[in-house]
C-alpha cells in the first residue's frame, strides 16, 4: 500500500482508490456509459426484429443451422472462467498477489456469464417457450444439463462474489453512510450483514469463502464441459470428439485470463489504480495465460493430428477445410495471432511492458472468439450426404447483437463498480498485514512496486 | 429375380370360396386380354378402387388401424431422379420450396456412375434426435415413428445437429400457406408449420394409420418406393407386393450409415449391386 | 387394316368386362371340363409348413404345371404376398416349404396360370405360432447405465445445491448473529479495525 506522512498505513489512500468508481468516477464515465448503452439498446432492437421476422435474419439456413450465436454462447461463457481462475484457484494456491484484481475478476466472471447465458436464449427459435425446460425436461438432453450447470454455476459465482464483499460493504456502510442516499445506505447495511471484523466473523467468512472456492472449480469445469458435450454428443464430424470437454475448458481458461488482463488494465487506467496494480500482476497473469495457451495449442494439434492422419471421409473434409481450404485463413490467423503471438509476447523479456501484455491478451480474446466460430461453422455447413457445403451470411442483426454483448460486459462492470469497491479492500489489508510477518521472498510477489 | 405378380393381376382372385372354380373358354380369352390391359392400366384401376384424399388429412374422429412396425424400401434401380415424390410431398404438406422432407440427391458413386437417391426421415428405432431434445418436443409415437410437436419445440436445433442424415428442416421464417387450411396442425400433420420450429418427414403417418399410402409412394411413377411392415413381413409399392425379408435379402438391401447404430427403418436397394458409397 | 377406333373400343369393352368381373362372386356354368386346384398345408415338427397343391383337370392330375403360393394380407387394401412357386409332379402335386416369419392367423392361397386362364384354390386359414421374426428388433444398449444415470446425477446435483445453500447460510447467519464475546463492548470502530495493528503504521514504501 502507498504510505504518506498523513496516511502512514496507506489505508486511507487505498480506501479512496477502491471507492473512486463509487464516489468520483471521472468525466469520461457518463459519455462512455451512454455510448455503450446505445450499442446495447441497438442490439436489443435487432433482437426484437429477429423475434418478429424469424431466425433467418441472423444469417441462418438449413445448411448452416448453427453459427455466430452458438459461437458467442461458448465464447462469452468461456471468458467468465478468468474470474474462477483468478479468484478461486489463485486463492487456493495462496497467491497473495491476486488481492487487488480479484474483485474485478469476479465481477467480470458474473457479467460475462450472464451475457453469455443470454445467447442460449437468443439462438432459440421460440424463446418464449423456455419455461418448458422446467415443466417437461428430458434428462438425457445436453441442453438440459447445460441449463442446470449454468444456473448452478451462476448461483455459486454470485455467492463467491458476495461473500468476500461483505467486509468491503461494511466499510462502505460505515464510510459512505452519511454522504450516500437512503437507498444506498439501506443496501449497504443489509448486505454487510452486521459485519464488524470480529475474529469469529472472520473465521466464519474464511471458511465459507474457502469452501465455495473449492466447490466452484469443479462446477466451472462442469459448465464448460457440458457446453462442449452439447456439440460432441452428436455424430457430426468435427464435433464428435472425445477431447471436447477438456478442450473447451482450457480454451475458456485461456480466454478468461486474457480478458482479466484486459479488464484490469482498462479499469486500472480509468480509475487511476496504478499504485496498487503493477507490472508484476500483468506479468504473472500473462505467464498463466501463456501456459494455458500452450495447452490449448497442444489440444488443437492433437485434434488435427488424429483426425487428419486417419482421414475417414467426413472427418478429413473438416480438417482439409480448416487447414487448407476455405476456413484456412481464419484458422491460421487464429493460430498465429491468437495463440503464438500472445505466448511469445507473454514470455519474452523485451515485451515485459503493460501495453504489450494487454496487446497479447486482446489478441488472445479475439483469437479465441474466432476459434469458437471455427468450431461451429465448418461442421454446421459440412454436408452429411453428397458434397454440397452450406453457406453462412453474417447479417447486420447477428453482428449488432454480438457487438451489443461485447459492449454489455464493460457496461455491466461500470454499473457494478458504482455500488461496490473496485478493490478487495479487506482482502488487501489482510494480505498486507500478513505480508509484514512473512519472509522477504514472499513479499517479492506482492503489490509494492509501482509500474 | 422373379417379378412379383401385379396386385391388380391378382384382383380377379375369388373373394368367396367356390370349389368348382373355372372359366369358360370365351371368358378365359377375354380375361387373358383383360389381364394384359390390366397390367398396363393396373395402377389406374388400383387408384379407382382406393378412396380419394379425404377433406381432412388429419382424419379427425376416425379410428386408426392397429400399429405396425413400419419400414420403407427404396429401389434405386428404378429411381430416375424425377423428384415427383418431392413435389407431391411439398404440395400436400404445404411446404416452402427449400424444405424437402424427401430430398432426391444426385450423387456419383465410386465407379464414377451417377445415381439418384431419395432421402427421407429414417424414423430410426434408436433415434439420436429424440435423445437430445431438451423439452421432448420430438417423440416416438404409437407406431414407432419419430414426430415433432411444433407446439412444444423451442427451436434449439440440437436435433438437427444430431441427425446423421440431415433429414430435419427448420422454419427460419413464418411459412405462408394459401389458402388457409381448414384443419389445425397436429404432430401427425404439422401444416401449417410454426415459425422457429423443426419440421421433417412424418412418413405420412396421417395417411398410413388409416390405410392410405404415403404421398411420395403414390407419386412415384417408377414404383421405386415401397412401404412395409417388419412384423407382418410384407411390403408394397402400391401395385406390387413382396415378402419384405426376402425382398431385402435377395436384393442386398442396405441402410445408410449402418455403423452409427441408429437402426433406421429405410432400406436401399442399390442400382449396381454394390455398396452405396459416394 | 384394323382401325384405331376399333382397337380402342375393344380395349374399353375389355376393361369394362374386367371391372364387371370383379363384382361377380361366382362363375357361370362352364361348358369345358372344370380344372380344380386343391390346396392344403401341414405343419411340421420344426414349425415350418408344408404347402401342397393338387391340380386336376376333369379328374385327371396335371403334371409339370407351375403353381404359385400366396399369402393374403390386408395391407393398404387387399394384397397377396408371393410365397414362392412349385411345379406339379407326376401325381399332380406341387409342394413347397413355407417358413412363416410372423405369428397369428394367416390366409394362404394357391394359384395357377394356365392356358385356360388364371384360377385359384380355396383360401386356407392357418394359425402360426412360434415363428422367428425375419428382421428382429434389437434391445437398447447399456441398460444398466441408463437405469442408474438419472438417479446418480440427480443425487449429485442435490448434494451440490445443498452444499451451496449451507455455505451461504452458514456465512451470512454466522456473520450477522452477534457473538457472545462482542456483547460486552460495542463493535470496534472501523478505524480501529483498519489502522489499529501496530505493524501497519511502520510500513514503508
Amino acid at each position: 500500500m502507498v504510505a504518506t506522512a498523513a496516511d502512514p498505513g496507506g489505508a486511507i489512500a487505498l480506501r479512496s482508490a477502491a471507492f473512486r468508481p463509487v464516489q468520483a468516477p471521472g468525466r469520461w464515465f457518463w459519455p462512455l456509459f451512454a455510448a455503450l448503452g446505445a450499442v446495447v439498446v441497438l442490439a436489443a432492437v435487432a433482437y426484437g426484429y429477429q423475434l418478429l421476422a424469424g431466425l433467418w435474419v441472423a444469417g441462418y439456413n438449413d445448411a448452416a443451422f448453427y453459427g455466430i450465436y452458438e459461437a458467442n454462447l461458448v465464447a462469452f461463457i468461456g471468458v467468465s472462467y478468468g474470474g474462477a481462475l483468478v479468484s478461486a484457484v489463485l486463492r487456493l494456491t495462496n497467491a497473495r498477489w491476486r488481492a487487488p484484481i480479484t474483485r474485478m475478476a469476479e465481477a467480470m466472471a458474473l457479467v460475462s456469464l450472464v451475457v453469455g447465458g443470454s445467447f442460449a436464449i437468443i439462438h432459440l427459435g421460440r424463446p418464449e417457450r423456455i419455461w418448458q425446460l422446467i415443466t417437461r425436461p428430458q434428462a438425457a438432453s445436453p441442453i438440459v444439463w447445460d441449463v442446470i450447470a449454468i444456473s448452478t454455476y451462476l448461483a455459486a459465482t454470485l455467492i463467491f462474489l458476495y461473500l468476500p464483499l461483505i467486509p468491503d460493504l461494511a466499510i462502505a456502510r460505515d464510510r459512505l453512510g452519511p454522504s450516500a442516499s437512503r437507498l444506498r445506505r439501506a443496501f449497504y447495511r443489509l448486505a454487510a450483514a452486521s459485519w464488524s471484523g470480529t475474529p469469529e466473523q472472520r473465521q466464519r467468512l474464511n471458511w465459507s469463502v474457502g469452501a465455495i472456492a473449492v466447490l466452484i472449480i469443479p462446477l466451472a469445469i462442469t459448465v464448460h464441459s457440458v457446453l462442449a458435450w452439447a456439440f460432441s454428443m452428436t455424430s457430426r464430424p468435427g464435433w464428435h470428439s472425445t477431447i471436447f470437454g477438456p478442450y473447451f475448458v482450457i480454451g475458456a481458461l485461456y480466454s478468461g485470463v486474457a480478458l482479466v488482463i484486459v479488464v484490469v488494465a482498462a479499469f486500472r487506467k480509468a480509475y487511476r489504480l496504478e499504485p496498487y496494480i503493477g507490472l508484476p500482476h500483468f506479468v504473472s497473469l500473462a505467464r498463466i495465460m501463456a501456459v494455458l495457451g500452450a495447452v490449448y495449442l497442444y489440444f488443437t494439434f492433437s485434434e488435427m493430428l488424429t483426425t487428419g492422419y486417419v482421414r475417414t471421409r467426413e472427418e478429413a473434409s473438416i480438417v482439409a477445410v480448416l487447414l487448407e481450404g476455405s476456413f484456412a485463413p481464419a484458422f491460421w490467423g487464429f493460430l498465429v495471432g491468437g495463440i503464438l503471438i500472445p505466448i511469445v509476447l507473454s514470455l519474452v523479456p523485451a515485451a515485459r511492458k503493460v501495453r504489450y501484455l494487454v496487446l497479447a491478451a486482446t489478441l488472445a480474446v479475439a483469437g479465441m472468439w474466432l476459434k469458437r466460430l471455427l468450431i461451429t461453422l465448418p461442421t454446421a455447413t459440412a454436408p452429411l450426404i453428397g458434397d454440397v457445403w452450406g453457406t453462412v451470411q453474417f447479417t447486420w442483426v447477428a453482428i449488432v447483437v454480438t457487438l451489443g454483448a461485447t459492449a454489455a460486459i464493460p457496461l455491466g462492470l461500470m454499473i457494478i463498480f458504482r455500488f461496490v469497491p473496485i478493490l478487495a479492500l479487506d482482502e488487501m489489508m489482510e494480505t498486507d498485514s500478513r505480508d509484514e510477518r512473512e519472509p522477504a521472498f514472499e513479499r517479492s510477489l506482492g503489490t509494492r512496486s509501482p509500474p | 429375380m422373379t417379378v412379383p405378380p401385379d396386385d391388380a393381376d391378382l384382383a380377379e382372385l375369388p373373394q368367396v370360396a367356390d370349389s368348382a372354380r373355372g372359366m369358360s373358354r370365351r371368358q378365359a380369352l377375354l380375361s387373358l386380354a383383360a389381364a394384359g390391359t390390366a397390367l398396363a392400366a393396373g395402377p389406374l384401376v388400383g387408384t379407382l378402387v382406393r378412396a380419394s384424399d379425404p377433406a381432412d388429412p388429419t382424419h379427425a374422429g376416425e379410428e386408426p388401424l392397429p400399429p405396425r412396425r413400419w419400414a420403407m424400401v427404396i429401389d434405386l434401380r428404378r429411381c430416375d431422379g424425377c423428384k415427383k415424390c418431392t413435389e407431391a410431398c411439398q404440395a400436400k404438406h404445404y411446404l416452402p420450396p427449400q424444405q424437402e422432407w424427401i430430398k432426391v440427391y444426385t450423387l456419383r458413386d465410386r465407379t464414377g456412375v451417377e445415381f439418384n437417391i431419395p432421402r427421407l426421415c429414417m424414423h430410426c428405432e434408436d433415434a439420436p434426435c429424440v435423445r437430445v431434445c431438451p423439452v421432448t418436443a420430438t417423440f416416438v409415437d404409437r407406431d414407432g415413428l419419430v414426430l415433432v410437436d411444433q407446439d412444444k419445440c423451442i427451436g434449439c436445433r440440437l436435433c438437427m445437429a444430431a441427425c446423421p442424415y440431415e433429414a430435419r428442416y427448420f422454419n427460419w421464417t413464418q411459412p405462408k400457406v394459401k389458402p388457409p387450411l381448414p384443419t389445425k396442425a397436429t404432430p401427425e400433420f404439422p401444416s401449417p408449420q410454426q415459425r422457429g420450429t423443426v419440421g421433417k418427414c412424418v412418413l405420412c403417418v396421417h395417411n398410413i394409420k388409416f390405410g392410405q399410402l404415403p404421398y411420395c409412394l403414390e407419386a412415384c411413377t417408377m414404383g421405386a418406393i415401397y412401404i412395409g411392415d417388419l412384423d407382418a413381413d410384407v411390403a408394397t409399392n402400391g401395385t406390387e407386393t413382396v415378402r419384405l425379408s426376402t425382398f431385402l435379402s435377395e436384393n442386398n438391401a442396405i441402410r445408410l450409415k449402418e455403423e452409427l447404430n441408429t437402426k433406421p427403418r429405410v432400406w436401399y436397394i442399390s442400382g449396381h449391386g454394390e455398396d452405396l458409397a459416394w | 387394316m384394323i382401325r384405331r377406333g376399333a382397337i380402342v373400343a375393344f380395349l374399353i369393352a375389355v376393361a369394362a368386362l374386367q371391372l364387371a368381373s370383379l363384382a361377380i362372386p361366382g362363375n357361370t356354368a362352364a361348358a369345358d371340363p372344370p380344372a380344380r386346384l386343391q390346396f392344403d398345408a401341414e405343419q411340421r415338427d420344426d414349425g415350418a409348413w408344408m404347402l401342397r397343391a393338387t391340380l386336376t383337370r376333369a379328374g385327371a392330375v396335371q403334371s409339370q404345371e407351375t403353381i404359385q403360393f400366396l399369402q393374403q394380407v390386408d395391407f393398404f387394401g387387399q394384397r397377396w404376398v408371393p410365397l414362392g412357386t412349385a411345379v406339379t409332379d407326376s401325381a399332380g402335386v406341387a409342394s413347397r416349404l413355407y417358413s412363416p416369419t410372423s405369428n397369428g392367423a394367416q390366409r394362404l392361397i394357391a394359384r395357377h396360370a394356365g392356358e385356360e386362364g388364371t384360377f385359384a384354390s380355396d383360401p386356407l386359414d392357418i394359425t402360426v405360432s412360434g415363428a422367428a421374426p425375419a428382421v428382429p428388433g434389437e434391445p437398447p444398449v447399456l441398460p444398466v447405465v441408463r437405469a442408474w444415470a438419472f438417479p446418480v446425477g440427480a443425487a449429485i446435483l442435490f448434494l451440490v445445491w445443498l452444499f451451496l445453500a449451507v455455505i451461504l447460510l452458514r456465512a451470512v447467519i454466522g456473520i450477522a448473529r452477534p457473538t457472545p464475546m462482542q456483547a460486552t463492548s460495542s463493535a470496534p470502530s472501523q478505524d480501529a479495525a483498519l489502522d489499529s495493528s501496530p505493524q501497519r503504521n511502520s510500513s514503508t514504501e
